[in-house]
């Protein structure tokens, strides 16, 4: 008798208990907050960037070279979201491209953007077989593509014409260059861009409130015609600790003081947030 | 709360005390095979002198049992001898750039940016370590040029006497391999992937952790954060784990029939074997705490010790470096004989006596095995967490169910991928609470200090105590007149 009303108790327990919790977990979600926040990861030697849109859509540009990017974006993105729908690749170089394979993995990608270029490596081979094998629908992107989410809208400036299938001698100027608008706050995004491919859109709309720094801040990324035009109040340079190349390079800080810009680095920063709610931004550091 | 497993072994004394005595004297005699190097012509000859001297003092019987323990000696001694003579006389070409060409033969590792595949090798095994992608699989032949290297202790003594780091480009020249183990590999990947669709990074490499015992992406911040709290092997050793949850699952089936608890517990065992790939250390904990469930189904009618001296010789003729250099054979057996054997001692302290039965056989179970592998943790960690008693405490009550929960996301997830992410919201509760536990506590400044310690006297010493501590309590237990019907380990 006993035992019976012992097993009664557990059986309706636990059907309590979960249903609670799934209770909890459809309607408690946090809704999405108003407001436009990007973030600089924090993946070590390798570029980053995820991006939350004020209704909520996830956009991510380039992955890192390893899982870091996976702990980064359990720690930003909502809790119990799974879908990404935008990733951008750069170039596909694997201290941008190698992560992003895992993204495709693990969550459901609504649409990828990327240039298309030839490149041999064991890495862009797994990303374009995902990308088949999972039927995303891949855009190979030219200068003047743009799409909306929300009032967030993200255009592309570079390559100017089609380098589908082509070979570059330096993968670094096949990346591409993007903005992204909402309101009157602006974030350009510059892969490795090296002097060849800033020259070549000097004209375009660059002017942006915050500059990712291309190339990880290297003394062959941003000259200064190009700084001049971006005039951004804030720069983010993704690099890590000690790296092998000497990132970022001594010159080019001292260039972004000189226009009084100011500077996070990821390697000293950690994750740099910045959040803005189209008219006002704030910067935070996780270090 | 007289009669539990712990008895049958010392009751039943008879003939099994022969087996008994040969086959922990075989053990002893692997332990210390590398430290008495002797002619293996000379072992035959002895183990001859005491099979006869055996069969004239057969008669006499405590000179039986004498001739029993130095024969298991002799025959552990050689065998060891006979084994490392063996592997030490395989010679590879080391520091020469080779063209290689070999068949992965375990499950590859990817961490970080890079690959890790075990190749079998000119009668052997190497360990290759290449570019992240493309991957390989279990079975793919690989053609290379590289120069192999002499592998690091902790391969050698699994059998993988080279290792090659190649950044050339990889030919896969053909598949090979074992179907069976091809299907158990896809499980378990199938089963890793909709873990990792269903639960975000740490959570995904800790839930992996915690059943597979692979800590490999587990970020490195957190990594430590888990030593300094003493909580390690809750995520390095799976072995340890996996029989304690079966013993869970058990327990859990146990309030509602015997039949039920004895046959859930071999399928729960079957199901986790197979969807962590079946490696060693689990394939091990599962006839473990098969063991257990049959010991807790047939109650007296066997001999627990000599079934689990039976399993650890049989383990070690595969391999007789694990009783040395494998932590989890060391781990996943000293938590069995510390949840048989020191578990019920537990159970009757005054302090849990009051607890209600379920409760109390769980949390001495979990204990008893806590306090056996502790030594073993401090010795291969190096480290002493001040805190680690607390953390523990409160960490150790939820591992069966957060492991039953991941099981049941990855499962949910094979089947309909949105169902992963439901029950994947209830075991990330779960999985949050122990981070959110470890990340805090490990903040504390005085949580742990390092030692690095060579010595291992000590623990000689502590499992002496604690043996002693087993046989007084069995002796206790044995003068007491009255007998209690029910076992109190049988649930």
């Amino acid at each position: 008798m006993k035992k019976k009303k012992f097993k009664l108790q557990l059986l309706l327990g636990s059907l309590t208990v979960a249903i609670a919790l799934i209770g909890l977990v459809l309607f408690g979600r946090p809704q999405a907050a108003g407001d436009l926040k990007v973030y600089f990861l924090d993946v070590g030697q390798g570029d980053s960037t995820y991006i939350k849109t004020p209704i909520g859509e996830d956009i991510l540009i380039d992955g890192g070279d390893d899982n870091a990017v996976l702990n980064e974006l359990g720690k930003v993105m909502d809790f119990g979201d799974r879908e990404i729908n935008l990733v951008v690749l750069s170039h596909p170089h694997s201290d941008h491209l190698d992560g992003l394979i895992e993204v495709l993995k693990r969550y459901k990608v609504d649409e990828v953007w990327e240039t298309g270029v030839e490149y041999p490596s064991g890495g862009y081979e797994t990303w374009k077989k995902e990308i088949s094998d999972k039927n995303i629908p891949d855009k190979f992107v030219v200068a003047g593509d743009e799409k909306n989410l929300g009032e967030v809208k993200i255009t592309i400036l570079y390559p100017l014409s089609s380098i589908e299938k082509k070979t570059i001698d330096n993968l670094n100027n096949a990346s591409i260059v993007n903005r992204l608008d909402y309101r009157k706050f602006s974030v350009l995004f510059t892969g490795d861009a090296e002097k060849e491919a800033e020259t070549q859109i000097l004209k375009s709309n660059l002017y942006a409130t915050v500059l990712k720094v291309p190339h990880h801040g290297s003394e062959n990324g941003l000259i200064e015609d190009f700084l001049k035009i971006v005039r951004p109040a804030v720069a983010v340079i993704s690099v890590s600790k000690d790296n092998k190349f000497g990132h970022p390079n001594g010159s080019l800080i001292e260039m972004l003081n000189k226009y009084a810009v100011r500077i996070y680095r990821t390697d000293q920063n950690g994750r740099v947030e910045i959040d803005s709610d189209g008219e006002n931004y704030w910067v935070k550091a996780s270090q | 709360m007289g009669k539990s497993i712990l008895r049958h072994g010392s009751v039943s004394i008879g003939k099994s005390r022969f087996m008994i005595a040969a086959l922990a004297s075989f053990i002893v005699g692997i332990f210390l095979g590398d430290l008495i190097n002797l002619d293996l012509w000379w072992l035959v000859g002895v183990a001859a002198g005491i099979i006869l001297a055996l069969v004239i003092f057969w008669q006499e019987i405590y000179r039986r049992l004498g001739l029993f323990i130095l024969l298991g000696l002799v025959i552990g001694l050689g065998y060891f001898n006979f084994f490392n003579n063996r592997q030490g006389s395989i010679e590879l070409s080391y520091g020469e750039e080779l063209a290689i060409e070999g068949q992965i033969v375990g499950h590859p590792d990817f961490s970080g940016s890079q690959a890790n595949y075990i190749l079998s090798y000119e009668k052997t095994k190497i360990r290759l370590t290449t570019a992240r992608y493309p991957e390989y699989h279990y079975g793919d032949v690989l053609r290379f040029k590289g120069v192999i290297e002499e592998s690091y202790p902790y391969f050698f003594h699994q059998g993988i006497l080279g290792q090659v780091y190649s950044e050339e480009t990889i030919e896969k020249t053909g598949h090979r391999g074992n179907i069976l183990i091809k299907y158990i590999y896809l499980t378990r990947d199938k089963f890793e992937e909709s873990l990792n669709r269903s639960l975000s990074e740490p959570y995904a490499s800790f839930a992996a952790g915690l059943v597979l015992g692979s800590k490999r992406n587990i970020p490195d911040s957190l990594m430590s954060d888990f030593n300094r709290t003493g909580t390690t092997h809750i995520i390095a050793v799976s072995g340890y784990n996996v029989t304690i949850i079966i013993i869970w699952i058990g327990l859990f089936l146990g309030i509602f029939s015997r039949k039920l608890k004895f046959w859930g517990s071999l399928v729960a065992i079957l199901i986790f074997v197979i969807m962590t790939g079946a490696p060693a250390s689990v394939i091990r904990a599962g006839i473990l705490a098969g063991l257990i469930a049959l010991g807790h189904f047939e109650g007296r009618r066997i001999n627990m010790l000599i079934i689990l001296l039976l399993i650890a010789s049989l383990m070690l003729l595969a391999s007789p470096y694990a009783l040395k250099y494998d932590l989890s054979f060391q781990l996943s057996f000293l938590a069995f004989v510390g949840l048989v054997y020191l578990g019920p001692i537990i159970s009757k302290l005054k302090i849990i006596r009051w607890m209600p039965n379920f409760f109390k056989n769980t949390f001495s179970e979990t204990l008893g095995a806590q306090i056996m592998v502790l030594p073993i943790l401090i010795y291969a960690f190096g480290r002493v967490s001040l805190i680690s008693p607390i953390t523990n405490i409160l960490i150790l009550w939820v591992i069966p169910a957060s492991m039953v929960l991941v099981f049941a996301v990855g499962i949910a997830s094979l089947i309909i991928n949105g169902l992963g992410q439901i029950v994947g919201y209830i075991g990330w509760l779960f999985l949050k609470y122990i981070i959110v536990i470890v990340e805090n506590f490990s903040k504390i400044p005085w949580a742990s200090y390092t030692i690095k310690t060579t010595s291992w006297w000590w623990m000689v010493i502590f499992y002496f105590l604690i043996g002693l501590m087993i046989y007084y309590s069995k002796v206790k237990s044995a003068n007491e007149k009255k007998e209690i019907q029910a076992p109190v380990t049988f649930g």
